[in-house]
């Protein structure tokens, strides 16, 4: 029996770069398989592996019946495992309907939060979703809002619960759980330092030298590179480019001041608590 | 109460309603199964095997428990109780009772459940085979519509003795994209579940009634990296990997049938038709579903059994 860490974030805040580092740092350093990421490629809600635990259909059930079942999924999975579990999260952290936390507590090793400007995660959350700015924006508002969800199709993964950019972030930083939170940003400006620090809190061994070159390998311009020459198994049908421009501030040339204030009207308290505004 | 129906072949007596199944036909057999409404007993011994919905006592006593819908109890093979519970309605009770009730039963009897549609093609019966929501139905749906009946949609039962696949029941579970790429009319169908963007679709003018021999096995997946889609065939430790992946409610038949026969099943089923990979293109607008039945159906009408399948070693 093994059990969690969650690397968990809204999306678009930084999440799949920490796993490729991660990836990478597992192989030394080396250059990840971007499409093959074997020690921190695992996914909180996928619907195959929900499917084989529980050995039931996931699409006879409700979205209810599905995340009441989701912590009986985790206990079954941590029981199997010879090994720490990694595993990424973009749901918010919540009480199932049948009053327990999604993530058991008694599961979980820690999280690692990774959080980034709302203003940065707008823009990028229209171009993943394919959608204006002002529906992302709308959605990140949506304290209703969630992920893996259509009216038309069963999708690949389970329905995951997002709720608001600010719900998102206050319910896991105020999860009863280990917890390092990592910024976006600081990840930009000082990787060495924030990686590093991902790594000491998972317990991991490895000296600078090794963290420098995993740093190195997930460089943005490589990613992106590597993305363009053998594409990407994450990137949405359609979308141009998973990998995009990974600033800090690229908001300031695409937002409008209305969306903007907008942005720092909904999200106020906690941007002010995150230092963004 | 309705007449005597047929599910795989069997003759099935039921106090639910089942408008999906065809009437049986085959004459004064004993009954098969029998369905009916009651108290679920209460073994008095420890179950052997637990999992949220799911518990099995010795002999292959099944109880599956959804507290909305009910609890489904399955003995022998042959005998299915339903409680259900007090809001479910009649067509959640057929979801699971054609679902994971009918996987279990297979387990019970003795047959190899594929998660697996099944289609006829020049008179033998192709399996597209995978994981859920990978596409299926819709690819069978679109086979349909191109002339070839339906054997089984979702779940495909082979039967190792006499090495046929069973047909099981003419109704399809279609989402409403397909329903709408394929033109077929969404009035009046009843959702799998209430609220679900998935139909039971009836299936009666396009299904293969009689069991078929397999000739080719296709292991469905999406593959982002790919733009239209690629058929390869497994090597044969691969495919034994990739088909036992594929066992349907594999964890609960694994301890319902020995090991061994579910494997000597796969090894037969492998060694009859030949398995595939069918990599496709994510395609949420369904543009290329109509491209992806014609190539499966060029390739299966060029594919050839490895054995005649006709049951001898």
């Amino acid at each position: 029996m093994k059990r969690y860490f969650w690397l968990a974030s809204y999306p678009k805040s930084g999440n799949t770069w920490l796993r490729l580092f991660l990836e990478s740092l597992s192989h030394e350093g080396a250059t990840p398989d971007i499409n093959a990421m074997a020690f921190s490629g695992g996914h909180a809600a996928v619907r195959d592996e929900f499917e084989r635990l529980l050995d039931i259909e996931s699409n006879d059930l409700t979205d209810e019946e599905i995340t009441r079942a989701r912590p009986r999924m985790y206990e079954l999975e941590a029981q199997a495992a010879n090994a720490p579990l990694l595993r990424k999260v973009h749901d918010a952290w919540e009480l199932t309907p049948a009053g327990e936390p999604l993530f058991p507590i008694e599961l979980t090793l820690g999280a690692i939060y990774l959080v980034r400007d709302p203003r940065d995660v707008a823009v990028s959350l229209a171009h993943h979703m394919r959608q204006s700015l002002d529906q992302a924006i709308e959605r990140m508002s949506n304290p209703q809002a969630m992920m893996s969800m259509s009216k038309r199709f069963i999708p690949k993964q389970l329905p995951q619960r997002l709720t608001s950019w600010s719900g998102h972030v206050e319910s896991w930083l105020e999860a009863p759980v280990g917890r390092l939170l990592l910024k976006y940003e600081d990840m930009l400006s000082d990787p060495e330092a924030h990686f590093g620090a991902a790594v000491r809190f998972l317990g991991i061994d490895a000296d600078r030298d090794k963290i420098a070159a995993a740093v190195e390998a997930v460089a943005f311009e490589r990613l992106r590179s590597e993305e363009k020459a053998r594409g990407f198994v994450e990137t949405p049908p359609g979308v141009e480019g998973f990998f995009r421009r990974g600033i800090a501030g690229g908001w300031r040339e695409s937002l409008t001041p209305a969306q903007v204030t907008r942005i720092e009207t909904d999200h106020a308290a906690v941007m002010r608590s995150l230092n963004y505004l | 109460m309705q007449g005597d129906l047929t599910l795989c072949g069997w003759r099935v007596r039921s106090a639910l309603a089942l408008p999906d199944l065809l009437p049986w036909l085959g004459g004064d057999s004993p009954v098969d199964i029998d369905i009916s409404f009651g108290a679920i007993p209460t073994p008095a011994e420890p179950p052997l095997y637990t999992l949220p919905h799911s518990t099995l006592w010795a002999d292959g006593r099944f109880l599956l428990h959804l507290e909305q819908v009910g609890k489904f109890w399955v003995e022998k093979g042959r005998r299915i109780v339903l409680e259900p519970a007090e809001h479910a309605d009649e067509s959640e009770l057929r979801t699971f009772l054609l679902g994971s009730v009918l996987g279990v039963l297979c387990h019970q009897r003795g047959l190899l459940p594929i998660h697996a549609s099944a289609v006829r093609i020049n008179g033998r019966a192709i399996l597209i085979a995978g994981n859920s929501g990978v596409g299926k139905s819709t690819l069978a749906a679109a086979l349909g519509a191109r002339g070839h009946a339906l054997v089984a949609d979702d779940i495909t039962a082979f039967d190792t003795p006499t090495a046929m696949l069973l047909p099981a029941f003419p109704m399809r579970k279609l989402s409403l994209d397909v329903l709408d790429r394929l033109a077929l009319p969404h009035q009046g169908l009843i959702a799998n579940r209430p609220g679900q963007p998935k139909f039971h679709v009836p299936a009666a003018d396009g299904f293969a009634p009689a069991p078929l021999p397999p000739s080719a096995i296709y292991i469905l997946h999406t593959d982002r990296l790919l733009k239209s889609c690629a058929i390869d065939r497994a090597a044969p430790a691969m495919a034994m990997a990739l088909l036992d992946r594929m066992i349907y409610r594999r964890a609960v038949g694994m301890k319902i049938q020995p090991p061994p026969a579910l494997f000597l099943g796969l090894s037969k089923l492998a060694r009859i038709a030949p398995v595939y990979r069918l990599r496709r293109a994510e395609d949420p607008s369904l543009h290329r579903l109509d491209a992806l039945a014609e190539q499966v159906e060029a390739h299966a009408a060029v594919t050839r059994p490895l054995l005649a399948g006709s049951g001898t070693e």
